[in-house]
């Protein structure tokens, strides 16, 4: 298994200049190896989930599964 | 047109020709034997296992032989063939031809089922329909008993659940308890004869795949609920901030598939009982969604977000694993990324 984790705020998405509580919404991707012409298509599987938890306690808040991928 | 097959007034039915000899690769079924009783008192008891199968991938047969159960009695309507068209469990809803044969004097019913290369055949075709118009992948015995009631054996052949092809890694809190809870549907899918109980083994598994807690067997009926918990003593000894385990629905101890079930994942407190379901997982499609099914996910300040990937394991046979290999990353609302991606490679069951 491997992971991705993102704290907010981030860099690249700051809290709004007038509510520091705001919430933002951010979309996990998982993108598969893509495919070069003439060379024979990567199969590939991956099953995916995502959760949110409190940064500082490890606390989950929420998760949500995604579908197996295919190519 | 029903398909169980009663050792009572049931025809034996004929498969129409098989045209096409040219063999499906990667298929292989296990058939398991399930019993019930019905409207019998008192109780059968049943003490010694009566059936037994097995396959051979080779000749892409299976055969098995079932035996009567106390309190078994003959009469004479009794006939001594069964068989049937009955559907591939895969999805694909291939007719596969199964013949049985009772010995009256000894009172064994052996059965044999052929599959595969009846691409050509489908049920559309040939009628190997439940009564509710869905494949029927299993088959029913009713032995008549001395009492006048019946008791049934289920030959069943059906996919992988959700959970066990879909083993998602799960994040859990440190002091929270996290629920695993399977139940057969009221209705079924059409491959499970009305009635039939279904067997599983829950789990646990960290993210090696190695047991948190003892696996469970349950046995479930149309309606009812098995569940395993997982106590915050046991995920305290994960390691990491953020603590993720596996739940798996596996088939039952000397069966390879376990019939479709609805599982459900729920986190609570065991303390004031507070908690919330996290995902109902249905039985899974004939085949994998081919795009992302992610929603928006809000995120609060002090919060962080973890996308977690793994690669599906090997042992189901009608879904051979693959590697996963695939970047991961977010976007904003606009779809521009936000925060780095991570590319990953993951053999089968990583």
């Amino acid at each position: 298994m491997k992971s991705l984790t993102l704290g907010f705020p981030t860099p690249e998405i700051p809290p709004g200049p007038t509510n520091a509580s705001e919430r933002v919404e951010v979309l996990p991707m998982v993108t598969l190896a893509p495919t070069a012409p003439g060379v024979a298509p990567v199969i590939s599987e991956c099953l995916a989930s995502a959760a949110v938890y409190e940064s500082h306690t490890g606390r989950t808040l929420t998760y949500q599964s995604g579908d197996a991928l295919r190519r | 047109m029903k398909i169980s097959l009663a050792l009572v007034g049931v025809i034996a039915s004929a498969i129409a020709p098989i045209a096409d000899a040219q063999q499906t690769p990667g298929v292989f079924y296990n058939f398991r034997v399930l019993s019930l009783y019905q409207n019998y008192q008192p109780a059968v008891t049943v003490t010694e296992p009566r059936a037994t199968s097995t396959c051979d991938p080779v000749s892409r047969t299976c055969t098995g032989q079932i035996t009567a159960p106390p309190g078994f009695a003959f009469t004479p309507n009794t006939i001594s063939l069964f068989g049937g068209p009955v559907a591939d469990p895969s999805g694909h809803q291939e007719v596969l031809n199964l013949d049985g044969q009772v010995l009256l004097d000894q009172g064994i019913a052996f059965w044999t089922l052929t599959y595969g290369g009846f691409a050509d055949n489908l049920c559309s075709q040939v009628q190997c329909l439940a009564e509710n118009g869905l494949p029927q992948t299993a088959a029913a015995i009713n032995w008549p008993l001395q009492n006048g009631g019946t008791y049934t054996d289920y030959i069943t052949f059906a996919q992988f659940s959700t959970l066990l092809a879909r083993p998602y890694p799960v994040p859990i809190s440190a002091g929270l308890t996290l629920r695993l809870k399977v139940t057969a549907p009221l209705e079924l899918t059409g491959t499970v004869p009305p009635g039939a109980p279904i067997e599983a083994t829950l789990g646990f598994r960290d993210t090696n795949g190695n047991p948190i807690v003892p696996p469970q067997e349950v046995t479930v009926k149309p309606g009812e609920t098995a569940s395993l918990d997982l106590n915050p003593d046991a995920v305290a000894v994960l390691t990491g901030l953020l603590k993720v385990v596996v739940p798996v629905v596996a088939p039952p101890a000397g069966a390879a598939s376990v019939a479709p079930l609805e599982a459900a994942l729920e986190l609570f407190n065991a303390e004031d009982q507070q908690g919330s379901m996290l995902a109902v997982h249905r039985p899974e499609p004939a085949e994998p969604v081919p795009a992302p099914s992610f929603g928006p996910q809000g995120l609060a300040p002090g919060q962080t977000i973890a996308l977690l990937v793994s690669a599906l394991p090997p042992g189901n046979p009608s879904h051979p694993p693959e590697p996963c290999i695939a970047t991961l990353r977010f976007a904003d609302k606009s779809g521009n990324p936000v925060g780095p991606s991570m590319p990953v490679d993951l053999l089968p069951g990583r």
